[in-house]
């Protein structure tokens, strides 16, 4: 009887478990639902701007909610490469080139996690690429927080570009980038809105590091003048044999 | 609680118990008393590197152990649980002993000035570190700290705990037991050698401010050095001209593989490191490792020859061995003209060819080029002519180790 309800529990707690591993492994594997009206595209896909003289398609296929051309800009609501999570609005601009967009990615930032979006693109042509990656938003950027960058021929170099000479940035996290061809890739690390504000904390604790040096070197010069000037005991000694 | 959380909490008491039996052990069973300190000191750098490189001085030590591995210890930023973001690059500790330190609980004083003199890391963040604290503020901290190590144990630090020292002194070893032996500086060329240690210290803190003038001023000095480079600039290059001592660093290349050893880094790491381009800010760079050579070549000839130039030992100098922190440095080596018959064995065994502790008369004899080593103390054969004093205390004095004990 003993060994039976063993076994009953037994397989219940197996069956649990497996429950429990298929859910885990579902969560895991698959933190995205895509939006059922959303459009697949492929490679073959372009995206034309007549008005510019320029052809946007990518080179891995996805998916986006909605593709306008919005002026001579398009924008691609809910974008989502293959690879890439999760989903984001790019709002893509060239002038007489060819651009392939080979990656996108955004990633929102949580409490230990940087939130960054990155772009790269394989562009022939010698147009300017107007872009904004969707996570932007005014006031929420500093330059430094940029990087556009040139895979250079080897594989292991990478050229580093120039604010204000090789582009930039407007107010709204839209940036322009002047006539640089090849295999580019546009990084924005948002360490400015991730670097931990503490400026609304009290002065002890925003300078508490400082404040802490500081009176641990007081109380070390203290401590040591203190013992300078204790006469040791040979002196003593020495004092009481003199008298 | 987890098994292995509970014995990495064990890692720690068993660190310090191992080196308080082995520092009991060597003073008990050393026969011969002219090697006994250096036998200690030995055993101490050796045990300094594990504490350093596990992350077990001043630092959540249950951490690096027991850590996946494979992550870049300086991924876990343990000191950035202790100080938060006002200074999460860990404590200023005067060792050579790089930022990667697991979880830079401690760090290099030499990297942290240059790196916070550069207004790059006024921006919110650099190599993925945040800071709180303005760039003044960060640099205060270090000299603080700096300070506050020189005066209580002065080069101490240099003699006992920097794993570059234990490199050199280790190439000594194997140097002698060759049967070779080695060469000396003149005084003259000693002599230059330390007082050029204060100018490539000075150097090196001005570079990274010439290399960070467009960010200061908006006047590029030297072309491409912009942050964020130049076009054609390449970024390794640009991206760590803010330290620009550690481009050129010889304890770079040994960081690594004693984290490696010791560390919670995996071999295959130090693969990706190396296999960078030198210039595309690996973190062992191309004057790196033909550094690290000839310093190992000459420290092979010369003892401690790096040690003579280290813009580090310049500093711990510089708040140790010079009025006003001179007056109130707690360890010092003394020496008693009366019973010193100017034999000459103290600058003979010097490490660092300090003279003073031959050439001066009485009193105070530590200078800016003393380790602290107490190789002098160890081998001075007359009873008191030389001691090591803390706090007016002496915790080692000479002894008469030619003729036997009458007692």
């Amino acid at each position: 009887m003993r060994s039976e309800l063993r076994t009953d529990s037994h397989s219940k707690a197996s069956a649990a478990i497996i429950l429990i591993a298929i859910i885990a492994f579902a969560v895991y594997f698959c933190p995205n639902v895509q939006a059922e009206t959303s459009t697949n595209f492929t490679t073959s896909d372009k995206f034309t701007i007549p008005a510019t003289n320029s052809i946007i398609s990518f080179g891995v296929n996805g998916s986006y909610a909605n593709a306008a051309l919005q002026g001579n800009v398009w924008v691609f609501t809910d974008l989502l490469l293959n690879g890439s999570v999760p989903l984001a609005t790019l709002k893509i601009s060239t002038e007489n080139s060819n651009l392939t967009i080979i990656y996108y990615h955004t990633r929102i930032g949580t409490s230990t996690v940087i939130p960054t979006e990155s772009l790269r693109y394989i562009i022939v042509g010698e147009g300017m690429v107007t872009v904004n990656l969707g996570y932007s938003n005014a006031g929420q950027y500093s330059g430094s927080d940029w990087y556009v960058s040139k895979e250079g021929g080897n594989g292991n170099t990478r050229f580093f570009f120039t604010l204000g000479r090789d582009y930039d940035l407007g107010n709204d996290g839209t940036f322009s980038i002047y006539k640089i061809t090849g295999n580019l890739s546009v990084t924005h690390v948002m360490l400015s809105s991730f670097a931990g504000n503490n400026s609304n904390l009290p002065f002890l604790q925003q300078h508490s590091v400082v404040i802490a040096v500081a009176i641990v070197l007081v109380l070390t010069v203290t401590v040591v003048i203190k013992l300078k000037n204790k006469p040791d005991k040979e002196t003593l000694k020495k004092k009481g044999g003199d008298a | 609680m987890a098994v292995w959380e509970i014995s990495a909490y064990l890692v720690l008491p068993l660190y310090v118990i191992a080196v308080a039996v082995g520092i009991l052990l060597i003073y008990k069973l050393s026969k011969d008393k002219t090697r006994r300190v250096s036998t200690l000191r030995l055993f101490v750098q050796i045990a300094a590197v594990f504490g350093l490189f596990m992350g077990l001085i001043l630092g959540p030590f249950n951490q690096p152990l027991y850590l996946p591995l494979g992550v870049a210890p300086r991924a876990h930023l343990l000191a950035g649980g202790l100080l938060g973001n006002q200074f999460p690059e860990g404590i200023s500790f005067p060792v050579l002993a790089c930022f990667y330190p697991d979880g830079r609980t401690v760090t290099c004083p030499i990297w942290q000035l240059q790196a916070y003199i550069f207004p790059f890391w006024n921006y919110p963040g650099g190599y993925q570190v945040f800071y709180s604290t303005s760039g003044l503020e960060k640099v205060g901290i270090v000299i603080g700290s700096v300070v506050v190590a020189a005066i209580i144990l002065g080069r101490f630090y240099c003699g006992w705990l920097c794993p570059f020292g234990l490199y050199q002194d280790v190439l000594t070893r194997i140097r002698k037991a060759t049967g070779k032996r080695h060469l000396s500086f003149s005084k003259k060329t000693n002599t230059a050698l330390g007082q050029s240690r204060y100018l490539i210290i000075a150097v090196f803190l001005l570079l990274s401010v010439i290399f960070s003038s467009y960010a200061i001023s908006g006047i590029e000095i030297i072309p491409g050095t912009r942050p964020g480079g130049g076009q054609g600039a390449e970024a390794g290059l640009v991206g760590q001209l803010n330290e620009p001592f550690c481009i050129v660093c010889p304890m770079r290349p040994l960081c690594s593989l004693i984290l490696s050893v010791v560390g919670s880094m995996k071999w295959s790491y130090i693969w990706d490191i190396t296999q960078e381009s030198p210039w595309s800010g690996g973190y062992v760079t191309i004057l790196n490792v033909p550094i690290l050579i000839a310093v190992t070549a000459l420290a092979f000839i010369y003892r401690r020859v790096w040690c003579r130039i280290c813009p580090l030992g310049a500093l711990t100098a510089l708040f140790s061995s010079f009025t006003p922190f001179k007056q109130i440095a707690l360890a010092k080596l003394v020496k008693e003209e009366k019973k010193c018959t100017k034999c000459g064995i103290c600058k003979r065994v010097c490490p660092t060819q300090a003279d003073d502790v031959f050439d001066k008369k009485g009193g105070d004899v530590t200078e800016s080029r003393c380790i602290l080593c107490a190789r002098c103390v160890e081998i001075c054969p007359y009873d008191d002519a030389l001691s090591i004093k803390f706090a007016g205390k002496t915790v080692m004095k000479s002894r008469n180790w030619l003729e036997p004990k009458q007692d």
